[in-house]
């Protein structure tokens, strides 16, 4: 029997260190009580601020940050620290997209899906089985991936509705493609690549986007699964003690690699979705979402000791991203100030929440 | 355990593969020489005759090849070799730095740096022909303008017989200085450098001038300073192409309207002529073009949505116009922005010239944005180092030519050079 109760709860903690209801509530909440102030800051910045629109901006603004972020944080939660690779997972995907995109959205999406669960994949056994580090495995497949798509591209990019004879001798699928399918100069690109960059600009009830669907969709698997199954009890288990989750009769190596192919699946179908923004499938598109999904998985108070946290907190972490630059360029705060002014909340939420655990017990947070 | 080292082994062998099969194609980073056969074999035959007489035949060639130049096209079917004209130099004032933001001449400085600059003295030109001399050329990232950039520096030296050598520092000051000493190192004929920081700029070029390299500013404007120990600069007049694209959007509505900007990296001279001179333009050209807000978001259409969205919800009817400073990930999603908020009415303009931000044009996501050739600005940056090793004199600065594209005239600008 698991003791996963205990593992969790602090129960080895010293007699005299009580838990104090502020922590306990800054604990779960911390994040929540953030955007509640930030909502009564808001109230002042423009009387539009608590308008629908505004918060759908918000959540629009945020949802390919958000599907990352679910992703990533199953590896945080498995105590992996993070995924590096995320942003050329990214682009990698995208550009798979494109190409696969020929032969219509759904060979598009599944192939730069199964493009993320590969790479997932060689991550996890990696990490998982060698006991590589997870940072510098993952900063390595960043840079191996990279050159990859540098040097099969030459340096171009891919457009989905322009190929020429030439754009056949470059990329990953095109050549083969090429070769095994002599109608393929023949496919209508313009009317495919329409479908493809539709995909940004799909919208439910004319008002909600596609992407933000998919988001809520992706974090409410995200969090079935890490709070109402068996795996997410695993990852609990190894997070909080790798060692001890292998003792107790649970396949690390298999929970960690399920963890890296959740966070690749995740982080390829956001490349999907920033390439049919885009327009364009290029080698720098995803730049920066690794760190940016670490801020909001640890805003939203997710820890990086791993084991504790939750889904809905990492919701919580990626609208509050979106709801302070939103606020700052209602104030009308440059970009500059907003960083610092991020840099701040940031330092504010993190030492709250490691007080908090502290206070509960947890030392490690 | 042997199953563990065996999988260790493997993996370090395909990374070690992956990393050599890309350094070897270099990314796009190294190119080799551009025509192996003709630069390599023409020094070879100046060794072996008579000197003068060759030098002459040299020359002699070289000045044809620059003649044939004239007639070669990009990849866009427009002359490969395209000119603007040099706008009138202001005097310039005796403190630009000390000039409110709001004055045009705030920013002489580096809008007209190297019009006026008194030259070191000039490294001497052998003036024995362009054919066979070697170019390093040192450029900003991998950015497919980058791509586009050498594209057409390399179609220009295989046109001229130059061995041309391309590297690119990722966008990395640091990275860029190493470039510079391995440059140094290797001796070539002439350095072509696209400095990434004005500021910056004055050391490099007199780094590259005192190891009696000579050597072009291309692409990006260097400050007046750097521009002492430069032979020449060739790039995008950004200033002015700015003023013409206000000028244009400020005519269109009326000359009176709320603007909001999206700007350049700060630091760089696309930062001040895509943003403080459209700003300090229209403070003394059209007063009722009123400043908004300006943010630096960089180049990801996520956070441009975001912002755009931000700014329709803060200045609702009051904002009509949005200068941009990047026509692909900002165009998109500033386009993507207004078309949630269905504010149609708003007038988007921004520097060109992507397929994407065309393509946006010809939609009307953007309304008119600048005219700049890829090809041409790493093009007339090698022809005008083969005039310097012709013998030539060179003007201190060739610009490339100021046009908008609007839905009018785009079919003309197409296809995209990236």
């Amino acid at each position: 029997m698991l003791h996963i109760n205990a593992v969790d709860s602090g129960a080895n903690a010293p007699a005299s260190i009580k838990k104090s209801s502020f922590s306990t509530i800054a604990n779960r909440f911390g994040v929540f009580l953030m955007i509640g102030a930030l909502f009564i800051v808001g109230a002042f910045a423009s009387p539009q601020f608590f308008s629908a629109s505004n918060f759908l901006n918000i959540l629009s603004a945020v949802s390919i940050l958000g599907m990352v972020a679910a992703g990533v944080a199953f590896v945080i939660y498995c105590g992996k620290y993070g995924d590096m690779s995320v942003p050329m997972v990214m682009a990698i995907s995208g550009v798979i997209s494109v190409e696969l995109m020929r032969y219509g959205l759904v060979p598009a999406i599944c192939g730069a899906v199964a493009t993320g669960a590969v790479i997932g994949c060689v991550n996890g056994v990696v990490i998982g089985k060698l006991k590589v580090n997870a940072i510098i495995w993952t900063l390595a497949m960043n840079f191996i991936l990279e050159g990859l798509v540098r040097w099969s591209y030459k340096g171009e990019q891919i457009y989905p509705d322009m190929a020429t004879e030439s754009t056949y001798q470059t990329g990953f699928l095109l050549p083969l493609m090429h070769s095994l399918d002599s109608h393929i100069m023949e496919i209508d690109l313009v009317k495919r690549a329409e479908a493809f960059n539709g995909l940004a600009q799909t919208y439910f009830f004319g008002r909600i986007p596609l992407m933000l669907v998919v988001m809520v969709c992706v974090m409410a698997a995200c969090y079935f699964v890490m709070s109402k199954t068996a795996y997410g009890n695993q990852l609990k288990v190894v997070g909080s003690s790798y060692d001890v989750g292998n003792m107790s009769g649970i396949r690390a190596t298999s929970v960690v690699m399920g963890a890296f192919m959740v966070s690749s699946i995740c982080a390829s179908l956001a490349g999907v979705f920033i390439t049919s923004i885009n327009k364009v499938g290029a080698f720098y598109v995803g730049q920066g979402y690794d760190f940016q999904a670490v801020t909001a998985i640890i805003l939203g108070g997710m820890s990086l000791a791993g084991g504790r946290g939750s889904i809905i907190g990492v919701f919580g972490g990626v609208f509050l991203m979106g709801l302070i630059s939103n606020i700052l360029t209602l104030f009308g705060v440059g970009t500059f100030t907003q960083k610092m002014i991020s840099g701040a909340i940031f330092i504010v939420v993190v030492a709250v929440n490691a007080r908090s655990l502290r206070k509960l017990g947890r030392d490690d947070a | 355990m042997k199953k563990k080292l065996f999988l260790i082994a493997a993996l370090c062998i395909v990374m070690a593969a992956t990393m050599s099969l890309a350094a070897c194609s270099g990314g796009g980073q190294e190119e080799a020489p551009a025509d192996d056969t003709a630069t390599t074999e023409e020094p070879a035959a100046t060794d072996t005759t008579d000197e003068p007489a060759a030098t002459e035949s040299n020359l002699d060639a070289s000045k044809a090849l620059m003649a044939s130049l004239e007639s070669v096209k990009g990849s866009d079917g427009q002359p490969l070799l395209i000119y603007g004209e040099a706008r009138e130099v202001p005097e310039k004032p005796a403190d630009p730095d000390a000039l409110p933001e709001d004055d045009p001449l705030k920013y002489w400085n580096i809008e007209y740096a190297g019009r006026q600059t008194e030259k070191a003295e000039e490294i001497k030109s052998p003036a024995d022909g362009c054919i066979g001399k070697k170019i390093i050329a040192i450029g900003q990232s991998e950015h497919p303008y980058w791509t586009a950039v050498f594209n057409g520096a390399k179609t220009a030296a295989d046109a001229l017989q130059m061995e041309l050598t391309t590297w690119n520092p990722n966008g990395d000051l640091n990275q860029q200085n190493q470039l510079i000493d391995k440059a140094i190192a290797e001796k070539p004929d002439i350095i072509m450098l696209s400095p990434l920081d004005a500021k910056a700029s004055a050391q490099q070029f007199k780094k590259i001038y005192d190891a009696g390299i000579p050597a072009i500013a291309y692409n990006m404007v260097p400050s007046d300073e750097a521009m002492r120990y430069v032979l020449a600069l060739t790039a995008p007049d950004d200033f002015g192409q700015f003023k013409k694209l206000g000028e244009y959007v400020a005519e269109a509505v009326g000359g009176k309207a709320g603007v909001c900007y999206m700007t350049h990296l700060p630091g760089g001279s696309p930062y001040f002529a895509r943003y403080s001179n459209v700003r300090a333009f229209y403070a003394e050209n059209y007063p009722d073009m009123k400043y908004l807000d300006h943010q630096s978001p960089g180049f990801e259409a996520p956070k441009a949505k975001q912002v755009v969205a931000d700014w329709i919800t803060k200045y609702g009817d009051q904002l009509n116009v949005i200068v941009l400073s990047d026509d692909s990930a900002q165009a998109e999603g500033c386009a993507q922005a207004i078309r949630e908020a269905g504010r149609d009415d708003i007038k988007v303009v921004a520097a060109g010239n992507s397929k994407v931000g065309m393509d946006l044009v010809k939609s009307g996501g953007l309304f008119a944005i600048t005219y700049q050739s890829a090809e041409a600005d790493g093009a007339i940056a090698v022809r005008a180092a083969a005039e310097y090793f012709n013998g030539e004199t060179l003007e201190p600065c060739y610009y490339l030519p100021q046009a908008i594209i609007t839905k009018d005239n785009v079919a003309d600008y197409e296809p995209a050079q990236w």
